[in-house]
């Protein structure tokens, strides 16, 4: 069953033509920004757009968009499902709740997959080109870039599950999608305000901060040379993965608290 | 076999009592109508028992079961719309059926039978949000008999529509209910629900106040018709029998209500005072009749039985 849940929910957001906009909004955004650095890297001798420098371009640049976009595909698959009824007709069908509940927690990671997936083709295909061959191993993959990849797939999923509260909560996709997204302005001022009383590390934990410090490619380059030289700053990134996936269990739950006690 | 049984049925919205203590039960085969005005609680029972809505007290069953996983299992015997028909717009009428399949665990064969059962074969390759409101109640019609539910529940099916849609859709499950299929349907229009149903409950404001066959609800309770060669001394000997209640003329008969619900009384009596009546019949009601009378005088009938 949850397998045809799963084609049934790819199948609506194939068939879309809204899903569609918003993928190609965001592609419009990767292919100009990760162009504009292949198309320097070949017009100026002093720039360059390769591997293995160019993962902190490809890892955190683009990491707020990837999280941005899949936040708003969330809100329209789901809160969608509320403005056509579809989601008490769903369950009229013979639906349970948790059936309808599991396959649209099965679109988080997919689409995180997908916008995630995506930009890393892409940016990777043009950091490939630009690559110079003389540099020994510049395509290997160090835990470093795979805990910055790990982070950054917790960070959109963490944005991912906020998305997916605000929308069963608000059952409106127009609503749902502004509250989703004046969410990160509201949070930012809370937390300025809290570290304006010097509460910086209560502040440091709120899940829009944390989701934002999952996409910092800096710190997991810090955290690997800090382990390469035996020091015990690591936990930091740790810690961080810990706290996203707290979020996302938080909010995860809450969603479906919400979505199960609340009539449709 | 009881299909649905309500048990003192609840559900308040905040202070609003939506649906206050209906108890109701449907047998297999019936065609059971749920009468009321609109706001009179008819979708919020419904949406009850579709599993949509949790009751804020009360029971109910479904093919006699009453667990929460009989109810989802029996929920997959039932077809349903409810208000309005709810489909994805940007998909068209056969897709949205497959994703309705899909949730029944049916096939593509499935499908297409039912679009032919609402005559949308050929149109259904268009996306639902360029149907006319008449094909939409048809594709929901089609989605709700996908898999041939023993139970169909629809709520306002002809809602909107035009006369001949209305028609259309109204032909269409009398044609179901020829086939033996159990039905509820909820309406606040009395001719569709006359000429559908054969059991019918008048609900108001939340309450249920009267249910039983058609026959039962649109029969007078003590009126009946009489009628005899001279009306004027008809009338006058009626007027003088004790057990009279009330009496109506009209130009070819008298409608009499009776104290102690006896016509045979009554025709012993005007027989004696030599008036031969030619027509004794009980008073039949339309169900418009009944209804009004029932939800204006707020006639609490829930004892009566079904």
């Amino acid at each position: 069953m949850i397998w045809t849940l799963y084609r049934m929910e790819l199948f609506k957001l194939v068939k879309r033509l809204a899903s569609w906009v918003t993928y190609l909004s965001y592609g419009v955004l990767i292919v100009m920004l990760y162009g504009s650095f292949y198309y320097n890297a070949l017009k100026s001798k002093f720039a360059y757009f390769g591997f293995p420098n160019a993962w902190q371009a490809i890892l955190e640049l683009s990491a707020p968009v990837v999280s941005t976009f899949s936040a708003v595909l969330i809100v329209q698959a789901v809160a969608s499902e509320f403005d056509w009824r579809t989601s008490r007709q769903n369950i009229i069908d013979g639906m349970s709740k948790r059936q309808w509940f599991t396959a649209k927690l099965l679109l988080l990671p997919t689409v995180a997959v997908f916008f995630f997936g995506s930009e890393l083709i892409y940016s990777g295909t043009l950091a490939w080109l630009g690559t110079d061959p003389e540099i020994e191993n510049a395509f290997a993959i160090t835990s470093t870039q795979l805990h910055a990849i790990i982070g950054v797939f917790i960070g959109v999923l963490c944005y991912s599950s906020i998305a997916l509260l605000v929308s069963l909560s608000v059952r409106s996709t127009g609503p749902a999608l502004g509250i989703t997204l004046i969410y990160q302005v509201f949070e930012n001022i809370t937390t300025r305000t809290l570290r304006g009383f010097d509460l910086d590390r209560l502040a440091d934990w709120f899940p829009f901060q944390v989701h934002l410090a999952l996409l910092k490619y800096n710190q997991y380059l810090t955290a690997g040379a800090e382990a390469k030289r035996g020091l015990e700053h690591v936990w930091d990134t740790n810690l961080l993965f810990v706290a996203g996936f707290g979020w996302i269990a938080v909010f995860l739950t809450a969603s479906w608290l919400v979505y199960r006690n609340r009539d449709l | 076999m009881s299909v649905i049984e309500t048990s003192n049925l609840t559900k308040r919205f905040g202070k609003t009592l939506a649906v206050d203590d209906v108890s109701l039960k449907v047998e297999r085969g019936h065609v059971y109508g749920i009468l009321g005005p609109n706001g009179s609680g008819k979708t919020t029972t419904i949406g009850m028992i579709v599993g949509i809505i949790r009751p804020t007290s009360g029971t109910f069953r479904l093919f006699d079961g009453d667990t929460p996983q009989d109810l989802h299992e029996a929920r997959r015997r039932i077809g349903g719309t409810l208000e309005q028909p709810n489909f994805y717009p940007f998909l068209t009428g056969r897709e949205n059926l497959k994703i309705v399949a899909g949730i029944k665990g049916l096939g593509k064969r499935e499908i297409e039978t039912a679009l032919a059962v609402v005559n949308m074969s050929d149109r259904a390759h268009k996306e639902f949000k360029t149907f006319s409101l008449g094909m939409k109640q048809r594709l929901a019609l089609a989605a709700a008999m996908l898999g041939d539910p023993e139970l169909l529940i629809l709520d306002e099916p002809t809602n909107s529509l035009d006369p001949e849609g209305m028609v259309e859709i109204r032909e269409l499950i009398l044609k179901l209910a020829g086939l033996g299929k159990t039905i509820v349907l909820a309406s606040h229009l009395l001719v569709e629900v006359e000429r559908i149903c054969s059991h019918v409950a008048i609900i108001k404001n939340g309450r249920l106040l009267k249910h039983g066959t058609v026959a039962e609800i649109t029969r007078g309770d003590s009126s009946y018709s009489v009628h005899a060669g001279d009306l004027n001394s008809l009338q006058t000997a009626i007027e003088n029998y004790p057990g009279t209640q009330h009496t109506h003329r009209h130009t070819d008969r008298i409608i009499v209500e009776l104290k102690d619900n006896d016509p045979a009384a009554l025709n012993r009596y005007l027989a004696q005072r030599g008036i031969y009546l030619s027509e004794l019949s009980e008073q039949e009601r339309s169900l418009e009749d009944a209804f009004m009378e029932v939800a204006f005088t707020g006639e609490s009938n829930s004892r009566q039985g079904s």
